[in-house]
């Protein structure tokens, strides 16, 4: 029986869309499948791995039956991403399995019942929900993300802090070595909420955001927290565990401060880690009154120098960092000058934007 | 190079209630009576938790809006103008240099004047075996004597799971299990090495595991020698 009929970027798009949760390997057969419903002219398209749940629709009405099955996500995508782009693509459905054909090719897949496909049921009325621009959280998100833990068995760190209190949303992101810290203004007046987003639902988030003015809503749920753009909607847990007090962690009375060009930095970092230590990453820099010195040395004994001219007329200071933490921010920062604030060698340094306070990070040195 | 780490979760400070207080109830309800005995002396071995039952007396007084200190005899003299705080809590009375046993001395016998404020004193050696002068000796057993009972392993493994869990570090438990078998048995020693744990492995970003522990084990013996 003939159920769906359609150019093939109109499945691929939505289909894209939500298999980027798919796990390869899972105890439940099903969620490696993705559930396919059509009602009315909507086709929809929903994933799951029980943590996150994503939902979207094809972005035109469609022709044929209504139907509901799920088949295998990660085969689905990869037939249709093979077959040339401006083809069409038909479905039928027969004793449980799912035909799809475009021109002379032919393939059959299995479906299991849309029945037993696990959906998470959704938290209760949200006690913020908020809009903004999917430019500006792209934004925002892209500050931070990069300072989450991977697989720490400190689970609060393996995401990201999301903080909304009267009309600021803040994200916070560390991994116990830097912290970064962005915020936002909104036109609402949210009240008091923290829920701590895990790092699969943040990357999901960001890579399905456009850079456009188009708004996404967010609602804190219990437990759960929902973001719904277009047509697609993401509703995912949250890491169970108390974030840490990030104010503690700001360091308050470095005194050896400076101001430099963002883009002038990077590249001297990027040169000088061309030779950096492989496995630790380490980079000296040298302040003295009116010059930084970046230094890499690594394993086989080569050596990087780079000299900058700083204003700068504090102290002499030498502190190590992992070149790669000062690379991210800099490659990350939402500004052409950016502040930087020494304390000493064992202390945190901070990177501010000069006559901005949305943004913060904080990174520790390593000992030399 | 070494990275060094956020301090991002502060260790939490001594109170009544993260001690383990099922051996302890007695002291513990002394300590905290409104209108109990002015003057208590502790007594029980290394690490029996004296230091932290002194230390959240401290905060219970703060809490109290009282003025308190804490004196610790293995360290420091005892300032003359300690006698001035209502609550007054000198740890490792064993220890006292022979001066400042004249002057806890001195402390007891003007709160006994006064009539106000309290002292809390705790040492190794039950009164009569307490290694001070002879009239403070006496004076230790005036008041109320309470032995803080040791920690069963039990007592321990529960006290180091609380930690970790406070804390928010996923550990298993052979891990408690290795340290209890392997480190310096007092609860103080295990805490530490569990928080020295939390920034190794913070800092080498590697889960806490058996072997982790035997490496950091063996760093800090050969560091303590």
């Amino acid at each position: 029986m003939l159920i769906l009929q359609a150019e093939r970027d109109a499945l691929l798009k939505p289909l894209l869309a939500v298999t980027g949760i798919v796990e390869r390997r899972h105890t439940l057969p099903i969620l490696s499948n993705v559930l396919i419903e059509k009602k009315g002219g909507q086709v929809g398209f929903l994933a799951t791995d029980l943590e996150i749940q994503i939902t979207t629709a094809s972005a035109d009405e469609l022709p044929g039956e209504d139907f509901r099955l799920t088949t295998s996500a990660k085969k689905l995508q990869d037939i249709l991403r093979a077959i040339p782009d401006k083809a069409t693509v038909t479905l039928e459905q027969l004793d449980g399995r799912l035909t799809l054909k475009a021109g002379k090719s032919r393939f059959n897949l299995q479906t299991l019942p849309a029945e037993d496909f696990p959906l998470l049921s959704v938290g209760s009325a949200s006690d913020a929900s908020f809009t903004l621009p999917q430019r500006e959280l792209k934004r925002l998100i892209s500050q931070v993300q990069f300072a989450m833990a991977v697989q720490d068995i400190r689970y609060y760190l393996n995401g990201l802090l999301m903080q909304t209190d009267g009309n600021q949303v803040k994200l916070i992101a560390t991994d116990g070595h830097r912290l970064a810290f962005a915020s936002a203004d909104v036109e609402a007046t949210l009240p008091k909420a923290e829920v701590i987003l895990p790092r699969k639902t943040i990357l999901e988030l960001y890579k399905l955001l456009q850079d456009s003015d188009d708004e996404i809503n967010i609602e804190v749920l219990a437990n759960q927290v929902r973001f719904s753009f277009g047509s697609t909607v993401i509703i995912s847990k949250v890491v169970d565990g108390k974030f840490p007090d990030y104010n503690r962690v700001i360091p308050l009375d470095n005194d050896k401060i400076f101001l430099i060009e963002r883009l002038t930095f990077l590249h001297a970092l990027q040169r000088a880690a061309i030779l950096a230590n492989e496995k630790f990453r380490g980079v000296r820099l040298v302040l003295a009154p009116g010059k930084m010195s970046i230094l890499c040395t690594n394993s086989e004994q080569e050596e990087a120098e780079e000299e900058l001219e700083i204003a700068y007329q504090g102290g002499e200071l030498e502190i190590g960092f992992n070149i790669n933490y000062l690379l991210d921010v800099l490659t990350n920062l939402p500004a052409d000058t950016l502040q930087m604030a020494f304390g000493d060698s064992n202390r945190s340094t901070l990177v501010t934007i000069p006559d901005y306070s949305n943004f913060k990070y904080i990174v520790m040195p390593m000992r030399i | 190079m070494d990275q060094l780490v956020l301090d991002l979760t502060p260790t939490p400070l001594p109170a009544f209630d993260n001690f383990l207080a099922q051996r302890n109830r007695e002291v513990i309800t002394a300590l905290t009576a409104e209108d109990g005995e002015r003057f208590i002396y502790l007594w029980g071995e290394p690490g029996s938790g004296k230091t932290h039952l002194l230390q959240a007396w401290i905060a219970h007084a703060e809490r109290l809006g009282r003025a308190s200190i804490y004196l610790d005899g293995q360290n420091e003299h005892l300032p003359d103008f300690a006698r001035e705080a209502s609550f007054i809590a000198v740890d490792h009375v064993d220890d006292l240099a022979p001066d400042d046993q004249i002057t806890l001395f001195s402390f007891y016998n003007s709160l006994k004047e006064s009539g106000e404020g309290r002292l809390l004193m705790a040492g190794r050696k039950p009164p009569m075996a307490a290694a001070v002068r002879d009239d403070l000796r006496t004076r230790l057993g005036w008041g109320l004597v309470l032995e803080v009972k040791a920690l069963s392993d039990d007592d321990k493994l529960a006290a180091l799971r609380t930690h970790a869990a406070n804390r928010q570090l996923a550990i298993a438990d052979d891990v408690f299990r290795y340290l209890l078998t392997h480190w310096r048995r007092d609860l103080s020693s295990l805490i530490g090495m569990l928080d020295m744990l939390d920034r190794y492995s913070l800092a080498l970003r590697r889960p806490i595991t058996v072997p982790l522990v035997k490496n950091v084990l063996q760093t800090a013996s050969s560091s303590d020698t």
